[in-house]
């Protein structure tokens, strides 16, 4: 070790503590660091760039460009740590084929869809993509437009996008990637509690007594979070953990009781509780007179399928999201079916792993935290199962309360924060408001200074229903923005792909890499990314965090908010806007798009003194436009339950928990004394409800859309890997990543190997009526499948195991159910 | 040539504001230890080079029990090899 | 123009791998323009051969960190290594008491300090998982070159 070696790390440690605590350095210290360039390091804090947990990370820059990162130590979620991911940001911007300029598909200088890209301005770009948006309007109108976004867009990304479609194109065509994700959690939260997003906060780790995994493998998934609750369970002995799953992976590594059921049948385990916690008297009778109601959920809802399919045709009540009222009596009796014998069977589970589980929830004195993500979410029963485990909570009473606490985790850094509570999906506008109800477009339009009328009432194509029109060619002209669909969504063969390819669309993907997506584009346009820009994400636990941009963008890049305020740019108001709606504001002839929603006194407010010296986006606008966006955007949720703090105030702060009223957050929502919506008096008010109460929902057992048959034997679950994010895009680009987990592989009961002569290692083909894909095979990895089931992950392109998986959703979040379908695998 | 083992690390020592001085004095005091720099809030950067790890968390606690110290985060930490032959002098 | 094209986005790797293919479905128009993805140029409806199976490095000396924080990599197997309730293999070898006598890496003084900052006598809990945050390296060229750059003076 050189003495410049040694002072540079000295600097460092110095320096990282300095920038934390907020001290500025002696001169002494000053000296060393300035004595040799090399080591000026500048650090900034920012949101991890991956999953939902939302880690903060202090990022080094140096020379314009990043140079390090670490975890926050004063951040109040990881407390310094950081998965191995997280660790590896410094990387993820700097992958050798970042995009560099638009590409368009062209021939003999045109665009043509059956031609290779070819580089093309940023003019050129918007010109073609503006006709084709003008021409599809014109030919079918607002509803042959359209766009996916993502839980990992910034809030004002998403909310400059929202609102470019549902109030510039009027057309509700828009849905974020986190419709894969978390609908279903969105669902059950508000048929439950009429108000969106967990009551809880991740304090519950520390004050849990016990922890029940209902599908969700946190040790690779939420690994930060999986810190907190293995701190907890090796600190208190007396705390126990209950992992369930349909295969054994990671998180049972830290189990007292292990759970392997059956898919689909953790319908019937949760109501077997609530029947445990009925029979053996364990009811809490003050909580559930005073705070709930009893209701049953229709059932024989359908899969979410094609309305053709003949599955759809044979439900009796297709897509139905209504719930009638009953009586404890008529729920006891709904319940008392699913007995531990009876639930046993059906599960594979034995009856003293389920009493030992049900015990958990029953025993008064045991404070429990319920977890789950897309194993409850990616369900085509996913809505009923969110509400049967908030029923079991509510039976005994235990929520909102320290350790007590029904929590359901969010994939995305923004899933929360931009998808939710900014409302990009098809339905929804921000804080919790639905496009169909008149009283809330209203709302929206006074807001947004817009006439009555603009916003459409009718819900536009949600994810899986975007593929199926684009194949069918009802909507023409689509942009994908910051995520990789194409690798993501399901049955890619029968209808992303042929959507994407339908020669009557035009498809925009924009992203900082050439991704699957992109290759099946017209047009793709080169993004700029994470610290590239200033932004704000929110996480699971209702933590609004915001950052300031860091470094230039890689040349040629341009943020999203730039391309949606550029493309707005091209479209007069006229081009979108009947004539009537024009009518009732003429003050807005003759002005753009871009005009009329952004620079409205609102969104151009705050002038661009008040942004950091380094912000491009607010510099080619010529005003702050983040904060602009931010400020409008709250000004839907302040006094309403979604409170959030002054823009400028979450560059001070780690994060805050809305709502945040007179300057605090709230840890605990519907809850006296925690949440100062809740009245004095009450102990709990679920507000989210006209009266004040939750609902405690019954709703059956019912069959998944497709089991394994004779043919096709094996049921396959997706899902993810700690060292890669979703399709892997970044982490891949990462070499230590990629050498990590360098492929995807298909984790395989050794007995199931051994009965299809298949070996470690041996290529396979799997097949499923939809499609095919070829990997390896493995026995004996982190994942333990039972027999008759196989995992394979969904981040590696070369597999794209979405060929293979059924575009089933819950027919009322109208989430894909990723988990499961059946398949046949064969030695290749 | 002999390869020693080196640790860099750094804390922030939160203490009093009232009292910051006089705990900055006592913490300079130690061996081992340098101030790097400390703000009105009673924050002290405090970065440590030591030979052997266990130093490392005896010097946090000596630190912690200093009066009027609120707290003590360790910031961070490296283990260099330090070859003494090719060390340069400032 | 096109010519423009590949010189953009040719990045070794993507372009010199052999096109991998087998059957291929009937799907309109499929074409990926000549941009590659991680995938390489194989057409999306194309079903790709599988890569060969890694083989995760093992035994080699420790493998030099690009930046001050980086976690460092695990430079051998883990294979049938428990971590669980019961047993933390990696302990055995990597804990203060035992890694001057096995020759191996120690554990960073960081991971004596609870949540809350205070110095243990052991390694945190909330440390426990190693292998979120080391991880161990397949015996593979990346997909993609990565044009990070150390600072100066770790080069």
């Amino acid at each position: 070790m050189k003495l410049t070696r040694r002072a540079l790390i000295k600097a460092n440690a110095a320096a990282s503590a300095a920038a934390l605590a907020g001290v500025n350095l002696s001169v002494s210290a000053t000296n060393l660091i300035a004595s040799s360039d090399e080591t000026k390091i500048k650090w900034d804090k920012a949101p991890c760039r991956f999953c939902g947990t939302g880690c903060s990370v202090l990022v080094g820059t140096q020379d314009g460009r990043v140079v390090a990162t670490q975890g926050d130590p004063e951040a109040p979620v990881n407390k310094g740590l950081n998965c191995v991911k997280g660790y590896f940001l410094s990387k993820i911007m700097y992958g050798k084929d970042r995009l560099t300029t638009p590409l368009l598909r062209m021939k003999n200088g045109q665009y043509d869809k059956d031609g290779d890209f070819a580089p093309v301005s940023w003019d050129q770009a918007f010109d073609v993509m503006a006709d084709k948006w003008k021409a599809a309007l014109k030919a079918k109108g607002a509803t042959s437009v359209g766009m996916f976004g993502s839980g990992q867009w910034t809030v004002m990304e998403g909310y400059a996008a929202s609102k470019l479609m549902k109030a510039g194109f009027r057309s509700n065509n828009i849905d974020p990637n986190a419709r894969h994700c978390m609908a279903s959690a969105v669902g059950g939260f508000m048929r439950t509690f009429g108000i969106d997003e967990p009551m809880g906060c991740y304090d519950d780790f520390e004050h849990a007594d016990a922890f029940v995994l209902w599908g969700s493998n946190m040790a690779e998934m939420h690994p930060i979070l999986w810190t907190r609750l293995t701190d907890r369970r090796l600190s208190h002995p007396h705390v126990r953990v209950s992992v369930l799953s349909t295969f054994k992976h990671r998180s049972f590594e830290l189990a007292d009781n292990e759970i392997v059921f059956t898919p689909q049948t953790d319908l019937a385990i949760a109501n077997y509780i609530a029947n445990y916690i009925i029979e053996t008297d364990a009811v809490n009778w003050e909580f559930v007179n005073k705070h709930t109601h009893f209701k049953r959920a229709t059932t024989d809802i359908g899969y979410g399928l094609r309305n053709e399919h003949p599955m759809q045709k044979a439900a009796a009540n297709p897509n139905s999201g209504k719930m009638h009222p009953m009586t404890f009596e008529e729920y006891k009796a709904s319940v008392a079916e699913y007995s531990v014998e009876k639930v046993s069977q059906l599960s594979g589970v034995s009856e003293e792993k389920l009493i030992t589980l049900a015990k958990l929830y029953a025993d008064p004195k045991t404070k429990v935290m319920s977890l789950w993500t897309m194993g409850m979410n990616q369900h085509t029963r996913g809505v009923w199962m969110n509400s049967l485990v908030y029923n079991i909570h509510l039976l005994v009473g235990k929520i909102s309360q320290p350790g007590n606490s029904p929590f359901s985790l969010t994939g995305q850094p923004s899933a929360c924060g931009t998808a939710r509570e900014v409302g990009t999906f098809s339905h929804r506008l921000p804080a919790d408001l639905v496009v169909t109800k008149k009283e809330h477009r209203d709302i929206a339009e006074k807001i947004w200074k817009l006439p009555e009328g603009t916003i459409p009432a009718k819900p536009g194509f949600h994810a899986v229903e975007q593929h199926r029109r684009l194949k069918d060619g009802d909507m023409n002209a689509y942009w994908v923005m910051c995520n990789n669909n194409m690798q993501a969504a399901p049955n890619l063969m029968e209808e992303g792909l042929p959507g994407y390819r339908n020669p009557e669309n035009f498809i925009v993907c924009s992203d900082p890499y050439p991704t699957v997506t992109a290759q099946a584009a017209d047009l793709i346009l080169p993004t700029a990314m994470w610290v590239e820009k200033e932004g704000a994400y929110g996480n699971a636990e209702r933590r609004t965090q915001a950052w300031y941009q860091q470094v230039k963008p890689i040349e040629g890049a341009k943020s999203d908010l730039w391309q949606l305020l550029e493309f707005s740019k091209r479209f007069n108001i006229e081009d979108v806007w009947p004539e009537d709606l024009l009518a009732s504001m003429p003050e807005y002839r003759g002005k753009t798009v871009y005009d009329v929603l952004y620079r409205n006194q609102q969104v151009d407010a705050f002038p661009l003194s008040e942004a950091q010296e380094l912000n491009d986006d607010a510099r080619d606008q010529g005003f702050y436009v983040q904060k602009g966006l931010f400020e409008e955007y709250a000004a839907f949720g302040r006094g309403h339950g979604h409170d959030l703090a002054p823009y400028d105030r979450y560059h001070q702060e780690r994060g805050l928990r809305w709502p945040v009223v007179n300057g605090k957050e709230t840890q605990w929502r519907f809850a006296e004394g925690s949440d100062p919506y809740v009245e004095k008096g009450t102990g709990f008010q679920f507000y989210g409800k006209p009266d004040n109460k939750a609902n405690i929902i019954f709703a059956p057992y019912e069959q998944p859309p497709e089991v394994p048959n004779e043919e096709y034997d094996l049921w396959l679950c997706t899902g993810r890997v700690l060292e890669h994010w979703h399709s892997g895009t970044m982490t891949r680009r990462v070499p230590e990543l990629y050498r990590a987990v360098p492929d995807a592989l298909c984790y395989i009961h050794p007995e199931d190997a051994a009965k299809r002569n298949l070996r470690r290692g041996d290529e396979v083909l799997i097949e499923s009526v939809r499609g095919e894909v070829r990997c390896r095979v493995e026995t004996r990895g982190r994942n333990r499948p039972p027999e008759g089931l196989v995992f394979v992950p969904w981040f590696d392109a070369r597999v794209l195991i979405n060929k293979v998986t059924l575009d089933a959703t819950d027919p009322l979040s109208k989430q894909t159910d990723f988990k499961k379908c059946a398949v046949k695998i064969s030695k290749v | 040539m002999e390869n020693q083992e080196v640790h860099v690390s750094s804390l922030i020592v939160h203490v009093r504001p009232d009292c910051l001085e006089t705990v900055k004095a006592r913490v300079a005091e130690l061996d081992d230890v340098e101030i790097y720099g400390d703000s009105e809030e009673g924050k002290i950067v405090v970065v440590l080079e030591t030979t052997k790890q266990k130093y490392i968390t005896d010097i946090i606690d000596k630190i912690n029990n200093l009066k009027d110290v609120l707290s003590t985060s360790l910031i961070f930490h490296q283990i260099e090899q330090l070859d003494s032959s090719c060390e340069d002098d400032l | 123009m096109k010519q423009v094209l590949i010189a953009l986005l040719v990045t070794g790797a993507l372009y010199s791998l052999p096109v991998q293919s087998t059957e291929v479905a009937n799907i309109e128009n499929v074409n990926n323009g000549g941009v590659a993805s991680l995938r390489g140029i194989t057409e999306l409806d194309t079903t790709r051969k599988a890569d060969p199976m890694k083989r995760v490095e093992k035994d080699r000396s420790p493998i030099d960190r690009d930046y001050v924080y980086q976690p460092p990599l695990i430079p051998h197997q883990t294979r049938h290594y428990e971590v669980s309730l019961n047993a933390n293999k990696c302990l055995s070898c990597h804990s203060w008491k035992y890694a001057g006598e096995m020759g191996a890496t120690k554990i960073s003084v960081t991971h004596y300090q609870s949540r809350e900052g205070q110095v243990l006598s052991d390694v945190s809990p909330r440390r426990y998982f190693c292998l979120q945050c080391h991880v161990t390296q397949a015996d593979a060229a990346p997909l993609v070159e990565n044009e990070f750059k150390r600072v100066d003076s770790l080069r």
